[in-house]
């Protein structure tokens, strides 16, 4: 802690800390205070004893809690050691679904997160948003202090006035009943914020709570099963079981609240018997991740979609006799959208696909899908017999909420009214987000108090009156429900760095007479909900296992009602036929920055887009034959022309998008997001309809200026002679065999012809204890980047920013490589991770001339940095291109706060020094000393890496070759197994597993 | 060189059917006096010539640049470069490569020519071997920037460090460090050891101390005796045979860099003579880039004659072929392989985004010198002077072909890039230009820019009879025998003091020396000497830096510290033997450099002879008999006597 104790910081809280108060001095010295968490597993009891009397302690220099004088531990607690890592479940909330998540604290510091295995909507593995949200919790931006706002005038606030501020407001508007009143929230599952806010609402009738996401996974959805049955339900899909998947405009696998649960569930059905294989359908317009995976791929336009789904009905209904569910009704309206149609083809396949697959025929609609189709896909998946099988249904909670769309038109409308008297904005960013024509910045200004509670003073804070800072969820007890209800304790694993407090405890400070802490709040309502008796021994276990057993939602099966939405849905497709002009414009969710939330979070910023490879901006994606007929290449700048309002964006060619639309990601353009996210990439949600639909109609245009694209692959605009050498290697090296050929004849499907003999020349090393190796299956990798983000954060991987991406200088150990073949326009895609991959006749490491990289005795390829002094040769000669040079001091500027995400057991490197993947050497060690003190060999399961760790499919298998019963193993001696580049010879540790496609006899389109 | 007093024009030009009238190869009737004027005079000016001034500030300013920008490289990082992965090498690498190729014109012509016997290297091997040494001096400072942390760059040699870690012999990497640096240890020596008779001569017309005393501590005491010129042309010759190996070993050395990875397109067992040749082509262009110039502006036309920019056309021609050749095969070979790897790589070379570099290549290195074939053009120097400036810019982007195309599309698409120079990358291009022109400029100004005593050797002369003894100097002075050192005889020409020395021989005088401005045939024979001992040392030195070099990588791969590397066996012969070369060839260097000095006991700064005014010439135009006072036959009067008799012009007694 030396280094924290002398400098001058070069962040501070306050003008006092930057000074040296001695208060501060003293929270500094007592940072990390040895033995802040006493116990792991077994010894809870240890730990909550500490928590109580270490969160005193450390408090010291916070307002919260009356200073107090540090004591040093005396005695180290039992249980304790120093510099021993420990793992805490707990869990992350994202767009009001809850995922349970272990994370590994190292002398009472957070440095990296894991899933939790015993979490359903984790089962091990993560999203990238889980794994980058370390980085989150050591922002520099964030928000610090309370500061109130009085017109240009801004000042640091205490949390006391802001407390004594809010007790005052909240006791004003109960005296009228809270009339005036309005609360706009972010979605949340926590049944403490809801049960706060039961109460808020009980002593405020009249205040109006509005839940708004930006992008709503939940709107279409709910409003669809709405008009279905009656009431808006949550859809469940069973990817574990259906056979025949059809994804309309959906992107399960990326960007949904519960897609990490879905990966394992699709990974884990692809890895069952080859009869029982699911074969996937998409329909869709941004060629989204999912739709990426899927044996057949029809890019359609959003507003071609309705009819391709009425058609779809007819032809199941009419075509082939599928017989209405019960109580429906007859579908003879269907006949006049029998045949005909733009993808007849396809349909006729689809259809007796599902038909045939009855039972286990899952159809699942996005949050892009008009609420009626919604409704349609609800009948068709009744008719065909797989709800409550293939997918299954839970009550949707708070069944009466506004959607999100309407929440925020609705306050919007409010405010112009000027009808808000108090506006509490709770972790929302609606300055930045809500849709461009409901002037929400300008309108924000009509209300008469607005409190900002969020992370940053982001673009909504800076025009509140009071802006209240939010604690990491990294540093707050809580509490949060999965998307199946399954009940979570948030628990912090740090005190919160600033002043940030939760949520939960900002209502408690509005509405409780005696405002209690996040930890008794979420006591309360954990002995609420299980009882009295429950609470210490549920309690401890809940902690433990990250989750509450028992606590998900019942299923519900509720009967299809024939209603207005079964005409809404033919006027729908029936308009989709007239509109065929113009440029449909789609806003995706982001794979990296969400919605504009993470925009602070570099980690994010630099993660390749899983499709598009870019990094550091959005673009506007369009077809290959567009960007032709519009005369553009990457990253020229193209004028989109709303209805109202115009964006310039730079064009990005993506093969596989609908012709005649071209799409977008939102969360870009952020003015106020902090010194990593502010400006980057273009603000599209001015281009957004006021009524939040996520598509629009749009003029397109060349300017003729440019803007560069930081894409990690395929930095230049490829010339037809490497683009064509492109396409074939790709199907060389990232295999995609079809079933029906793997079956028939598996080595030849693999393997081709050639057959290659490694013949050696000398006496060859031999690797008598472990032989290290991973074997990554290209069937179960979705390509969604968690596992990239996931080896940043354990081995303290560099961000460069995007003028260094541009240059050719990014530094990711593990790249997704992510290919195109055939069809431009409707294209085979390919995933495939890269890493070192650990050649046992290493090209790397007979260049080196002063044998900086060798081998050590199990076969892994070292890199010792310290010997390193930077020829870049052994780069040159690795034919995988696997190795990252340090071409910056990229770590100078690193900030003491920023340091604290590093993970202690990897080297940060310095400038001129080559690194690459180890395969977690570091966990290798860690285990190995754990087998030891156990006395006992390694098993097969001990040594995980993290990008295998963090990985949702368990794509990637890290074991032991000589131990004949370790999954590497067997996955080396799959038939799908292969090398890449097998004839150069170098024998790799690292295999891959060739993909398989499940496509129909018949070869459909795409 | 020695040959050609004793048969005069015969061997000198190969392009005339009658051997008999073959062309001088120095014109404009110079006679060792002229020659000696002409040259030294150059050294000599008391101001530099005109237009030297603008272009040395230029150069120094551009060297100048060249250092701040490392300064900038070291304090930044190497990102400051273009370079990225995949091309992870880029102009650095680029630079050295085609410096190092200059660099060999000058070793070839002083030494594969020499070894051929073509006495027309002689007006131009001085200057292209200084043109050598700067180059290899600018190509030695990229590879060292060019790493990422150059204070740890030591590390590459196998010196005991605080890691107890050692090189990786394997590494072509290592062998470079080896090679380059042997390659500019005997460049030096033989430029240097060349140029020692010369800086005599400017020491001894020194007209100011201060010349007197730089040139006499450079010239090391050399005074010309034929025991000195005995030993002297020995290690030449060693020197010849050493460097000839070397010059072909540096750039196949250079060569596996490339060679040796499996990078497609560099992984290609043509590399070391593909670049051997490219190097003798791209320095050829190189000396005839700065003969024309020079020749014309330091009025050097009569030395450097048309026939020898004629001669350094026609090389350019054949090596100029063989590397269209080489291309040529490449793309045979990467399709006959049947490797689509290797296929792939060539056609993005010629049609990919760096096809332009290609064809800026083929067009510069294949097309323009077959120009060649025309004797007119050969003997235009303008003509000439573009042509080989179009070499030098094609050789440049050979390299820049092999390196860059080549990583820029390797194996995975997914990671091919596209790489684009920085400013700092062209700023040290030029920045290199400019050191190397900086120093060139020094040396024309400073230095004996031709070979004066090679030159001699091969000039036309008219081999006077023993002109009879003037009668003003014919009768020595008396002095007290005590501190009479012996007799100094004038004679007019080699072929008379040669006759002399015969003659002092049979009249029994075994303590006499004879002192020439250049190494006069046969006169050891005529003198009574001994063969030197030198091979002997040349011999020794090989040898033991063959075993050394051995020794050492086995004991430090094998036995010390041996390490798993790209799973090779700990100790290879196969690996080890480019160090072991480079070795053998310096360490015997060496020792015959030390065995030079030390037989001849040199440096020594101190000699009778010194003193007399008269003997100053004998390193210019005069030849000298001396006959030791210690000679048992030694009697001042009849001694000198004797040396009127056997033709000396003029006879005067040396002071001890």
């Amino acid at each position: 802690m030396s280094p924290l104790k002398r400098e001058r910081p070069a962040q501070w809280r306050s003008l006092g800390d930057r000074e040296g108060r001695s208060e501060l001095r003293i929270w500094r010295e007592g940072e990390f205070p040895e033995g802040f968490f006493g116990g792991g597993g077994p010894d809870r009891r240890e730990f909550l004893k500490l928590m109580g009397a270490s969160l005193a302690m450390l408090g010291a220099a916070r307002c919260r809690w009356p200073a107090e004088p540090i004591v040093p531990f005396a005695h180290r607690p039992e249980g304790y050691v120093p510099g021993a890592p420990k793992r805490y479940a707990t869990a992350m909330e994202l767009a009001g679904a809850a995922t349970g998540l272990l994370v590994t604290s190292y002398d009472g510091r957070p440095i990296k997160i894991e899933g939790n295995p015993r979490h359903p909507y984790s089962l091990g593995g993560t999203s990238a948003w889980h794994q980058a949200s370390l980085l989150g919790l050591y922002d520099p931006d964030r928000s610090r202090h309370p500061v109130q706002r009085a017109g240009q005038d801004e000042s640091r606030a205490s949390w006391e006035a802001a407390a004594a501020f809010l007790r005052g407001q909240f006791a004003q508007l109960a005296a009228r009943e809270g009339r005036g009143l309005y609360v706009l929230a972010a979605a949340s599952s926590s049944p403490t914020l809801g049960r706060l806010r039961a109460r808020l609402l009980e002593q405020e009738p009249r205040a109006e709570w509005l839940e708004y996401e930006p992008f709503s996974h939940e709107d279409a959805e709910r409003e669809g099963t709405r008009l279905a049955c009656g009431q808006p339900l949550r859809v469940h899909p069973r990817f574990d079981r259906a056979r025949v998947v059809l994804l309309l405009d959906a992107d399960p696998w990326l960007a949904h609240p519960a897609a990490v649960r879905y990966i394992h569930d699709f990974s884990q059905a692809r890895r069952g018997p080859a009869e029982a294989r699911p074969r996937v359908w998409a329909v869709e317009a941004a060629h989204s991740l999912s739709g990426s995976l899927a044996d057949h791929r029809l890019p359609l336009r959003p507003s071609e979609l309705a009819d391709f789904a009425v058609r779809l009905a007819a032809q199941l209904f009419l075509g082939l006799g599928l017989a209405p569910p019960a109580g429906f009704g007859e579908v003879r309206a269907l006949e006049a959208w029998r045949g005909g149609g733009r993808a007849d083809d396809l349909l006729g396949a689809l259809a007796r696909d599902l038909w045939s697959a009855r039972g286990d025929a899952l159809i699942l609609a996005g949050p892009r899908v008009a609420p009626e189709i919604h409704a349609l896909v609800y009948l068709l998946n009744h008719a065909l017999g797989s709800a409550g099988r293939a997918v299954t249904y839970t009550e949707a909670p708070e069944p009466s909420r506004a959607a999100h769309a309407e929440a925020i038109r609705r306050l919007a409308d409010r405010l112009e009214a000027g009808r808000v008297d108090t506006l509490l904005l709770l972790d929302v960013n609606p300055a930045f987000d809500a849709p461009a024509d409901l002037e929400f910045a300008r309108r924000l200004e009509k209300a008469k108090t607005a409190i900002h509670v969020g992370p940053y003073r982001d673009e909504t804070a800076r025009l509140c009156a009071w802006h209240l800072p939010l604690a990491h969820y990294l540093e707050s007890w809580g509490d949060a429900r999965a998307w199946d209800g399954t009940w979570s304790i948030v628990q912090p694993l740090i005190e919160p760095l600033w002043e940030g407090r939760t949520a939960a405890e900002l209502l408690s400070l509005c509405v409780e007479q005696a405002p209690q802490r996040a930890y008794a709040l979420v006591r309360e309502t954990f002995r609420d909900a299980f009882g009295p008796g429950a609470v210490e021994d549920g309690w401890r276990q809940a902690l433990h296992e990250g989750l509450v057993e028992g606590t998900a939602w019942r299923e519900v099966m509720l009967p299809v009602a024939r209603g207005e939405w079964w005409d809404a849905a033919f006027a729908q497709a029936g308009a989709s036929a007239a509109r065929r002009e113009g440029w449909e414009l789609v806003f995706c969710l982001d794979a990296k920055v969400y919605d504009g939330r993470f925009a602070n979070n570099a980690w994010l910023q630099e993660l390749p887009d899983p499709m598009t490879k870019l990094t550091w901006d959005n673009a506007l994606l369009l077809a290959p034959r567009d960007a032709q007929r519009l005369g553009v290449t990457d990253g020229d700048l193209v004028r989109v022309q709303a209805a109202e309002r115009a964006l310039e964006l730079p064009a990005l060619v993506l093969p596989g998008q609908a012709p005649g639309s071209a799409s977008v990601a939102l969360g870009y353009g952020r003015r106020a997001a902090g010194a990593v996210g502010g400006g980057v990439g273009a603000e599209v949600q001015t281009l957004r309809p006021a009524d939040g639909r996520l598509v629009a109609e749009v003029r397109l245009e060349r300017t003729g200026a440019r803007r560069e694209l930081a894409c990690t692959q395929d930095h230049w605009t490829m010339d037809r002679l490497g683009a064509a050498e492109r396409e074939l290697r790709a199907r060389r090296f990232a295999r995609q065999v079809e079933l029906r050929d793997f079956l028939a004849d598996p080595h030849r499907a693999v393997r081709g012809e050639g057959e290659f003999h490694p013949v050696a020349l000398w006496r060859e090393h031999t690797y008598p204890g472990h032989r290290w190796a991973m074997a990554i299956d290209l069937d179960a990798c979705v390509g969604c980047g968690a596992c990239v983000v996931a080896c940043q954060a354990e081995n303290n991987v560099p961000v460069v920013g995007k003028r260094e991406v541009l240059r050719g200088h990014e530094m990711h150990w593990i790249r997704v490589d992510r290919y195109f073949s055939g069809d431009p326009e409707a294209p085979s895609v390919h995933h495939q991770p890269v890493t070192c991959h650990h050649c046992e006749n290493a090209p790397c490491e007979s260049v080196c001339p002063v044998a900086a990289t060798v081998h050590d005795s199990e076969g892994l390829n070292v890199m010792v940095y310290n010997r390193c002094i930077g020829t870049r040769y052994c780069s040159n000669n690795c034919p995988y291109k696997v190795r990252r040079f340090n071409w910056f001091h990229y770590t100078k500027k690193t900030g003491h706060l920023e340091a604290m995400v590093f993970n202690p057991e990897v080297t940060v490197r310095s400038r001129g020094v080559m690194e690459k993947c180890t395969f977690c050497v570091q966990r290798i060690q860690s285990a190995r000393i754990a087998a030891r003190r156990e006395g006992r060999e390694l098993r097969d399961g001990d040594v995980v890496p993290a990008c295998a760790q963090a990985c949702p499919a368990q794509a990637i298998v890290f074991g032991d070759l000589n131990d004949p019963g370790s999954r590497v193993r067997a996955a080396f001696d799959d038939a799908r197994a292969y090398a890449l580049l097998e004839e150069q010879n170098v024998r790799p540790r690292l295999r891959y597993l060739a993909r398989l496609l499940h496509r129909t006899g018949r070869r459909a389109e795409g | 060189m020695s040959h050609a007093v004793a048969t005069p024009p015969v061997l000198l030009d190969n392009t005339g059917s009658d051997p008999r009238r073959r062309a001088p190869l120095v014109l404009g009737g110079h006679t060792d006096t002229t020659l000696t004027d002409k040259i030294c005079g150059l050294a000599e000016r008391p101001r530099a010539p005109r237009g030297w001034w603008p272009v040395f500030l230029l150069s120094a300013a551009l060297a100048l640049m060249f250092f701040v920008l490392i300064g900038y490289l070291i304090g930044r990082g190497i990102g400051v470069w273009g370079v990225q992965v995949p091309v992870a090498w880029g102009f650095a690498i680029i630079n050295f490569v085609f410096w190092v190729g200059i660099g060999h014109a000058g070793t070839l012509i002083s030494a594969i020519l020499y070894l051929f016997r073509q006495p027309w290297r002689t007006g131009i091997n001085r200057f292209a071997e200084a043109m050598t040494v700067f180059a290899v001096i600018c190509a030695g400072i990229f590879p060292a920037i060019h790493v990422g942390r150059i204070w740890f760059a030591y590390w590459l040699f196998p010196v005991p460090n605080q890691m107890l870690m050692w090189p990786n012999f394997r590494s072509p990497l290592v062998w470079d460090v080896f090679a380059v640096s042997t390659y500019f240890t005997v460049s030096l020596l033989f430029w240097y050891l060349g140029m020692v008779p010369d800086l005599a001569t400017l020491r001894d017309r020194a007209t100011s101390r201060g010349r007197a005393i730089v040139y006499g501590l450079l010239s090391l005491g050399w005074c010309g005796s034929q025991r000195d010129w005995r030993d002297y042309e020995r290690a030449y010759l060693m020197l010849a045979a050493l460097a000839t190996p070397l010059v072909l070993s540096v750039h196949s050395v250079v060569s596996f860099d490339f060679a040796v990875s499996s990078l497609p397109g560099w992984h290609a067992t043509i590399m070391p003579p593909y670049f051997v040749a490219g190097a003798i082509f791209s320095g050829f262009a190189m000396v005839l880039l700065l003969a024309i110039p020079v020749r014309w502006w330091f009025g050097l036309q009569d030395i450097m004659t048309l026939r020898h920019l004629e001669n350094m056309s026609k090389i350019l021609l054949a090596t100029g072929t063989m590397v269209g050749y080489a291309y040529f095969v490449e793309f045979f070979i990467a399709w006959y392989s049947g490797n689509r790897f290797e296929h792939f790589t060539f056609l993005n070379r010629s049609l990919g985004p760096y096809g332009w570099a290609y064809w800026i290549m083929v067009t510069c290195n294949v097309i323009t010198p077959q120009l060649f074939w025309s004797k007119r053009i050969r003997k235009n120097p303008l003509v000439t002077f573009l042509i080989v400036l179009f070499v030098n810019v094609g050789m440049w982007f050979e390299r820049f072909v092999i390196v860059v195309t080549s990583l820029q599309r390797d194996f995975l698409p997914s990671s091919w890039g596209y790489y684009v120079p920085t400013w700092v990358d062209w700023g040290m291009l030029a920045g290199s230009f400019g050191l190397f022109l900086a120093l060139f400029l020094l040396f024309l100004r400073f230095a004996p820019i031709i070979a004066m005593a090679e030159v001699k050797v091969v000039m036309p002369r008219a081999e006077p009879a023993p002109a009879p003894a003037p009668p003003l100097q014919a009768v020595p002075r008396r002095g007290e025998s005590g501190s009479l050192a012996g007799l100094l005889g004038e004679f007019a020409g080699p072929g008379a003091l040669r006759e002399a020395a015969r003659r002092a021989r049979e009249a029994g005088f075994s303590h006499f020396e004879a002192f020439t401005p250049f190494p006069v045939e046969g006169m050891d024979r005529a003198m009574g000497l001994p063969d030197s001992r030198l091979p002997w040392w040349t011999l020794a030195g090989g040898v033991l830096g063959c075993l050394g070099g051995l020794w050492l990588q086995w004991w430090t791969n094998a036995v010390d510290y041996p390490l798993i590397i790209s799973g090779k066996p700990f100790f290879s012969l196969p690996a080890n033997i480019p160090v072991a070369f480079e070795l053998t060839v310096l360490c015997a260097a060496l020792a015959t450099v030390a065995g030079l000095l030390i037989g001849n006991g040199l440096p020594r700064y101190h000699r009778p002879w010194f003193r007399h005014e008269r003997f100053r010439r004998a390193t210019a135009d005069r030849f000298f008999l001396f006959l030791d006072a210690a000679d048992p036959r030694f009697d001042p009067k009849g001694s000198a006597a004797l040396l009127v008799q056997w033709g000396a012009a003029a006879v005067e007694p040396l002071e001890g």
